[in-house]
């Protein structure tokens, strides 16, 4: 009997999960070969130079802020996995978290105001420090984690074969930490590419990026196939490099 | 022929937190020898190989390799090699990259490596072209522990370190690595020091001991000088089996439950007698000791039988041979006796 009643309490949500997420999906893709271009739109947004421009934009972003938060990350989840205290490591870990329990509004309008106060408010700056405030925590902690799982003696034995510590960083810790990283930056470059909220409430005119568009072609020009055929393109980008990553990261794990 | 260097720890302390983990140790160990350090777990002999390897700084003291004072020595450029309780083989490399690796790090050509790694591959008995290229995990309990023995001896260092490697093999494949590592150990005339808290292992292996217990070395000698002459009840009953009695010595014999002792001590007595030398039956000529007991229960060891005698309050653990205790039944009366030469008398430890 048990084993039937978890195959339900499994099932359902999975259940509840895919229809959620592919019925938008699937209303989207008739949406956008309805008009009266058909399957053409595609060709035609693929090949807008002004819609490649904010893609781009949007992309170099996306790496920009995956770069940063990347090297931030990496010393603070070095140091939060081999030097901190249980104590001091609890703590520090808690209270990068803190921010994320705040809505992303709210969380936005308070940095949008100590912006504001340093005058950098509108500018490519200013937006970059938001993205970095926003995306940092998801770049920290797979990395934190996957350094958390090494094992130490692995540390000492490269030691006691002559390793230095740099030596033991690039020879053992960064390789036995690469799925961490790897996905920490799929998380990172993804979100950061369709983000929406900080771009516009912080950039200005340096905010006009991919969600952007996608809401002006939806909101403002109400060009609803061109919008959707944008956005089922997007998201199918993030499907194909998130399943490349976990095919990855399950052959480099095993 | 080249011989591994001498190592030497001088008034070695460590504390953690307000844990003492060693008490002052000092130890000298001969260029080429096979060390073993025998204990019972937290007793320190961890902590002592970690010093020794550069891997934890002791509060006082100091570790002298060949004469050269090293205790500042970080762990990287001391001349000694570790094989690790679980082996820390590196998971993402090759068993050819996990052997090759401090080579690699002083940037060696590949034939000077390749060279290398198949010679001590071949100490180890793995043969290079079937076992090189493959995964760590793809190798058994035993083939693992060849690689970890066979990194450490890349190095080619003064002093190898083993901590309890071998303590979650089969006793089989166990059996066969001690008796390789002898060999080994021959050959290379490597100072090796091996730590673990099976006596077995201890006295199969080293040729000479120490005993430790609570941060402090206890004693230190050959197997045989250490099982026949233990200097304390502790060491008597760690290193192999031994009936502890505590007694009340008066006016040249020590009283218990029916047993009259001839000792010269007066006052609270410890006793030590190996169950090997007490016999059952008939008393010869030279045993002083002799009690009548009721066997409580039996255990066949192979060649060897136990039986375990309630004498009053005490019981006595008694070895024999299989063939003589095969006739002894449980329930049974039997009479005891040994010589007073082969047990030990000790003043308690306060």
């Amino acid at each position: 009997m048990s084993q039937k009643a978890f195959k339900i309490l499994a099932y359902t949500p999975l259940i509840y999960t895919l229809i959620a997420f592919y019925t938008p999906l699937l209303l989207m893709l008739v949406e956008s070969v309805s008009g009266k271009r058909g399957a053409a739109v595609y060709t035609d947004v693929l090949t807008n130079i002004n819609y490649l421009k904010v893609v781009s934009y949007s992309g170099y972003i996306a790496l920009l802020t995956t770069f940063i938060t990347f090297l931030i990350a990496l010393p603070i989840a070095y140091y939060l996995a081999f030097i901190a205290s249980e104590r001091l490591k609890l703590n520090l870990l808690i209270a990068f978290n803190v921010p994320l329990l705040v809505n992303l509004l709210l969380r936005t309008y308070a940095l949008l105001n100590i912006l504001m106060m340093l005058n950098i408010a509108g500018t490519f700056q200013g937006l970059m420090i938001g993205m970095i405030y926003q995306y940092f925590p998801l770049m920290l902690l797979p990395i934190y984690s996957s350094f958390e799982r090494i094992n130490h003696a692995l540390i000492e034995a490269a030691e006691t074969l002559g390793a230095r510590p740099k030596e033991q960083f690039l020879k053992v810790i960064l390789p036995l930490g690469l799925p961490g990283i790897v996905s920490g930056a799929t998380l990172v470059s993804l979100t950061a590419f369709t983000d929406f909220v900080t771009p516009a409430m912080l950039g200005g005119i340096h905010g006009y990026t991919l969600g952007y568009l996608i809401w002006d072609l939806f909101l403002k020009y109400r060009n609803w196939e061109t919008g959707s055929a944008l956005a089922f393109i997007i998201t199918l980008v993030a499907v194909a490099v998130s399943t490349i990553y976990t095919k990855w990261g399950v052959k480099i794990e095993a | 022929m080249k011989k591994g260097l001498e190592l030497r720890l001088e008034g070695v302390v460590k504390k953690f937190e307000n844990v003492v983990a060693l008490d002052g140790v000092d130890l000298k160990v001969e260029g080429g020898e096979l060390f073993a350090i025998l204990g019972p777990s937290g007793c320190g002999k961890t902590t002592l190989l970690r010093i020794v390897a550069g891997l934890t700084a002791p509060d006082e003291g100091r570790v002298y390799i060949g004469g050269r004072d090293v205790t500042k020595t970080p762990a990287y450029e001391r001349p000694v090699s570790m094989v690790f309780q679980n082996l820390a083989l590196f998971p993402h490399l090759s068993v050819y990259k996990n052997i090759a690796f401090g080579m690699e790090l002083r940037g060696l050509d590949e034939s000077t490596m390749e060279r290398r790694v198949s010679e001590v591959m071949e100490l180890v008995r793995l043969p290079y072209s079937e076992f090189a290229h493959r995964r760590i995990n793809q190798l058994s309990g035993g083939q693992q522990q060849r690689v970890a023995i066979a990194r450490a001896l890349a190095k080619d260092p003064e002093i190898l370190l083993m901590d309890e490697p071998f303590s979650h093999l089969d006793y089989k494949v166990k059996l066969e690595l001690i008796d390789e590592l002898r060999r080994l150990q021959r050959e290379l005339r490597l100072t090796t020091i091996y730590v673990t808290h099976d006596q077995n292992d201890a006295m199969m292996l080293a040729d000479r001991l120490a005993v430790m217990n609570n941060g402090r070395v206890l004693q230190i000698g050959t197997p045989m000088e250490v099982y026949s002459n233990p200097a304390s009840p502790f060491v008597a009953s760690f290193l192999g089996e031994a009936n502890i009695l505590r007694l009340e010595a008066s006016e040249g014999y020590a009283r218990l439950d029916g047993l009259l002792i001839p000792v010269s001590e007066e006052g609270e007595i410890m006793i030590a007698i190996r169950p090997e030398h007490i016999k059952i039956g008939q008393a010869e000529s030279g045993d002083q000791v002799s009690v009548e007991g009721i066997v409580e229960d039996r255990v066949f060891m192979g060649p060897l039988a136990k039986i375990v005698v309630r004498v009053g309050n005490q019981k006595l653990k008694v070895y024999s041979e299989s063939r003589i205790i095969q006739r002894i039944r449980v329930g049974e009366a039997v009479q005891l006796h040994w010589s007073t030469a082969e047990m030990k008398v000790y003043k308690p430890e306060k």
